[in-house]
């Protein structure tokens, strides 16, 4: 069955955001590209109960600008590449299919955590990135520490397979889980 | 968009400024993140220093305006903050104050436990360490 495909430039994506989403770009460019010239990235996304209730599934080229990318080294660990990355690939998600802006960073305990923006009103958000392919197992992971957050709300998760190039992306609700 | 999604944590009535001020100190916090993880310890901690101050200023205009579990999110984060920077006496303060306020989560509430009884056993333990002593 043909789906439609869907077009993003990274470097736009980001501009959608109110932190400094730019700072991801070169680490999302890092983990799609390696050590090749390509300048685009075509992905699976799997979209749970955003916008309508239900699965749906959309193909996205994301393309972006050869000079974004860096050549050297980036000084920190593979996993930490893979993590920022993420929340590159995250960016570009939850702008293009659920309008949503990341808005706010906060520290609990040993991790951070991100606040997305809908109007009023602010959802959680779980990221995670993968260079294996449990990308299924990774959300229902994250769906799980999403469902832990102190504040008892529901929120947003995505996880992305850099190697199977696809992407999760759900919303999950908690009923009753506020304390 | 999303219709049959559960209400968030609402942010109504904060203006501009205060999301200026709230842009801010996620940057500076997303900063800090990527200098730690360069381990570049003594750049991150003024960051993060910074951080938690606005993070009080934050938590304390939403408690102004009514916004209860907005108010616990950023002073919640303003206690991991100062804790991560080796502020225990104000991570403590700021964490039995969240613990004075009845109405907080259940969840959120051992979280703050947890970092304060924490800090009170450290407490006593560095009162108690000799090479530690004044005089």
């Amino acid at each position: 069955m043909d789906e439609a495909c869907d077009e993003v430039v990274l470097e736009e994506a980001m501009k959608g955001h109110r932190i400094a989403a730019g700072l991801f770009v070169p680490f999302v460019i890092g983990r799609l590209r390696g050590s090749s010239p390509k300048t685009e990235a075509l992905f699976t996304v799997h979209l749970r109960d955003i916008g309508e209730q239900g699965t749906q599934q959309r193909q996205l080229r994301l393309q972006w600008s050869p000079k974004s990318g860096v050549s050297l080294p980036f000084g920190v660990q593979e996993n930490t590449v893979t993590e920022w990355a993420a929340l590159g690939m995250a960016s570009v998600i939850v702008w293009r299919y659920a309008g949503l802006h990341i808005r706010d960073v906060t520290i609990p305990g040993e991790k951070f955590d991100y606040w997305v923006n809908g109007g009023n009103e602010d959802f959680g958000l779980e990221v995670s990135g993968t260079m294996m392919g449990d990308v299924e197992s990774r959300h229902g992971e994250k769906v799980r520490q999403l469902r832990e957050n102190p504040a008892g709300r529901g929120g947003y998760v995505v996880v992305t397979g850099f190697l199977t190039r696809e992407v999760i992306f759900s919303y999950n609700c908690f009923e009753g889980a506020a304390s | 968009m999303n219709e049959h999604r559960a209400p968030g944590i609402s942010r109504q009535g904060l203006d501009s400024a205060f999301e200026a001020r709230e842009t801010l100190k996620a940057n500076l916090l997303l900063e800090a993140k990527l200098l730690l993880d360069l381990q570049s310890v003594d750049e991150a901690v003024p960051k993060l220093v910074q951080a938690a101050e606005i993070e009080e200023e934050l938590a304390s205009i939403c408690a102004e305006k009514g916004l209860r579990e907005k108010a616990w999110i950023h002073a919640s984060s303003a206690a991991f903050c100062w804790a991560r920077v080796g502020n225990f006496h104000e991570a403590f303060r700021v964490g039995k104050e969240l613990l004075a306020d009845d109405q907080l989560p259940l969840k959120l509430r051992r979280q703050m436990e947890t970092l304060t009884d924490s800090i009170q056993a450290r407490r006593v333990h560095w009162a108690s360490e000799p090479k530690l002593a004044l005089v």
